[in-house]
C-alpha cells in the first residue's frame, strides 16, 4: 500500500525496516515480512525518482530555452 | 424811477433772458451725483457735477431732470445701437439737455433729452473703479481666486457666444495643442443691455449640468468698444463668480481691456486665444512633469531590474545544478538504505544460521550415544532412573548397566570410595 505515501513517508518508513532489521531483537518470523514491504517501497521510491528525473530533465530544457 | 418787479416778473425776465441765450439743446458733460429716482412717475432726477479733484467738492453743480418719457426714448435709441444706458452716480456722462427755469419757484434746472452712448471713456472707468472698490470690501473679487486651479485643467466650461471669433479661437487653441481637452460650452450674449443676466444663466446652466465634473470655466469674448465691454462691469456677474465652485478665467476685449470679471475672475486672461494658452500651459507643465518623474523613476529602477536580473540568472543556474543533481542524490540514499537493508537481513539470517549451527554441534556434542563409544556407561536402576552417583547404590542392589553396542544387568557385591560431592 503506497499508493497514497509521499516519498518521504515511503523513505521514512523503509529507514524503519531498515532500523528494525538490524537491531538484535527483531524476530526471524518478522523478517520475511518486513523484506517484502522493504522491497516494495525500494521498487515505488526507484519509480518515483525517475519520474521526477524526466520532469526535471523537461523543466531544465525550458529553463535553458 | 424804475418800476419794482415782482417775484414772478424777474423770474420770467430771467427764464426770457435764459431761452434767448440757450435756444437749442445742448451736449454737457459732468459726473452724475444724486441720483434719485421718483417711483411712480418714473421720472428721474439727479445733479451733474463738474469732475472734482481728489478729497474736494465739485466746483460747480447743476440740477438735472430726465422724463419718464424722454427716458423711455433715450434707453430705446441707445439699445438700437446695441449700446448700454444706464446712469450711475458718479459716473461721468455726456448728455443733451435744454435749460429750464420754473418761474414760479426760480427754480434753474437741466432737462436731459439725450445720451451720448459712446461717450464712456472716464465714465466707465470710474463706474468700474467704485464697483471694484465696494465689492473689493465685501471680499467678492477675491473669493474665486482662493479657489485651486487643477494641475491637470482638462474639463473646461466655456461660456461665450455661440459660433462667435472667440469661441473658434479658443477651442482651436486648445485642440492644436493637442491635449485630450473636453469642453462644455454655455452659449451667452456677450453685449447688450441682457449681457449680465445671459452670462449669469450660462454659469448656473454650468452649475446644474455639470456640477463638479468641471475644472475650470472660461469667460470670454473678443475685442470690442469700450462701451462693448463696459456691459460685463456688472455685479451680477462678479458675484455670480465669487458663488462658483471653479476657478474661472476671465478673458474679455484685448489686452488693454480690463472689466470687473477680470477682477473677481480667478486668472485674467488679456484675450481668448490667451484663456486657452493658460490652460495649455498648464496641462503641459503637468506633462512635463510628469515626464520628469517617470525618466527620474526609470534611471533610479533599472539599475535594481538588472540586480534583480542578475539575482534571478544566479537563482536559476542554482536550481538547475541542484535540481539536475537531485535525483542522482536521492537515488544515492535509496540505494544506501537498500544495501544496508540487505546487509543487516544477510547479516541477521548470518548469525541466525551460526546460532542453529552452534546448537546443533552443541546437540551433539552430548549426544548419550557418543559417550557410550567413547567408553562412557550408564548405571540406571531397576525402574530405568539414571544413577549418577554410587552413593545412591547399594550392595546388593540389581542395577541396568548401558553401554556401547548394548547392555547388562548387574549385582553390586559391594562398593569403594564412597564420598560425598
Amino acid at each position: 500500500m503506497t499508493e497514497n505515501m509521499t516519498y518521504s513517508q515511503m523513505l521514512a518508513e523503509l529507514q524503519g525496516i531498515v532500523d528494525a532489521v538490524s537491531r538484535d531483537d527483531c524476530p526471524v518470523d518478522d523478517l520475511e515480512e518486513k523484506v517484502q514491504r522493504a522491497g516494495l517501497l525500494i521498487k515505488t521510491l526507484r519509480a518515483r525518482l525517475k519520474k521526477t528525473e524526466k520532469s526535471v530533465s523537461q523543466m531544465l530544457t525550458e529553463i535553458d530555452s | 424811477m424804475q418800476t419794482d418787479l415782482t417775484v414772478l416778473e424777474l423770474n420770467q425776465s430771467v427764464k426770457s433772458s435764459l431761452q434767448s441765450s440757450f435756444p437749442a439743446p445742448m451736449w454737457i458733460r459732468g459726473v452724475i451725483t444724486g441720483l434719485r429716482r421718483v417711483s411712480g412717475r418714473g421720472h428721474t432726477y439727479f445733479q451733474l457735477a463738474d469732475p472734482a479733484a481728489a478729497g474736494e467738492q465739485s466746483p460747480a453743480v447743476v440740477d438735472c431732470a430726465l422724463f419718464a418719457g424722454d427716458r423711455s426714448r433715450i434707453s430705446l435709441e441707445t439699445g438700437r445701437k446695441g449700446k448700454l444706458f444706464d446712469l450711475v452716480n458718479e459716473i461721468e456722462v455726456r448728455i443733451l439737455v435744454s435749460v429750464s427755469f420754473w418761474d414760479r419757484s426760480g427754480r434753474f434746472q437741466l432737462l436731459m433729452k439725450g445720451f451720448d452712448a459712446d461717450f464712456a471713456g472716464d465714465s466707465a472707468a470710474i463706474h468700474l473703479q467704485r464697483l471694484i472698490k465696494q465689492l473689493s470690501q465685501e471680499g467678492i473679487l477675491e473669493e474665486n481666486g482662493t479657489l485651486p486651479l487643477s494641475q491637470l485643467p482638462l474639463n473646461i466650461g466655456l461660456v461665450t457666444s455661440k459660433g462667435s471669433a472667440a469661441e473658434r479661437d479658443f477651442v482651436k487653441t486648445l485642440e492644436e495643442s493637442g491635449y485630450p481637452f473636453r469642453v462644455h460650452a454655455a452659449w451667452a450674449l456677450m453685449q447688450g443691455s441682457e449681457t449680465a443676466n445671459s452670462v449669469c444663466s450660462a454659469f448656473n446652466k454650468l452649475m446644474t449640468h455639470r456640477g463638479d465634473s468641471l475644472d475650470a470655466v472660461v469667460l470670454t469674448r473678443g475685442g470690442g468698444s469700450t462701451t462693448d465691454l463696459s456691459w460685463f462691469n456688472n455685479e451680477g456677474i462678479a458675484r455670480t463668480i465669487a458663488q462658483l465652485p471653479w476657478p474661472v478665467i476671465s478673458g474679455i476685449g484685448h489686452e488693454i481691456d480690463t472689466t470687473l470679471p477680470d477682477y473677481a475672475a480667478h486668472t485674467r486672461a488679456k484675450t481668448p486665444t490667451h484663456a486657452a494658452s493658460i490652460l495649455v500651459d498648464r496641462v503641459a507643465r503637468f506633462d512635463d512633469s510628469v515626464s520628469t518623474l517617470s525618466q527620474i523613476l526609470v534611471s533610479k529602477i533599472s539599475p535594481l531590474i538588472q540586480i534583480e536580473n542578475l539575482k534571478l540568472t544566479n537563482l536559476t543556474g542554482n536550481l538547475t545544478l541542484y535540481l539536475a543533481s537531485l535525483p542522482s542524490r536521492k537515488a544515492e540514499v535509496l540505494q544506501k538504505l537498500a544495501s544496508k537493508l540487505n546487509l543487516a537481513v544477510v547479516g541477521k539470517l548470518h548469525h541466525i544460521e551460526t546460532r542453529i549451527s552452534e546448537s546443533e554441534r552443541q546437540i551433539e556434542m552430548r549426544d548419550p550415544s557418543k559417550m557410550l563409544k567413547l567408553g562412557w556407561s550408564v548405571v540406571r536402576d531397576e525402574n530405568g532412573n539414571p544413577l549418577r552417583s554410587a552413593n545412591l547404590i547399594s550392595e546388593g542392589q540389581m542395577v541396568k548397566i548401558t553401554m556401547n553396542h548394548g547392555s547388562l544387568t548387574a549385582l553390586v557385591k559391594g562398593k569403594t570410595g564412597e564420598k560425598s560431592d
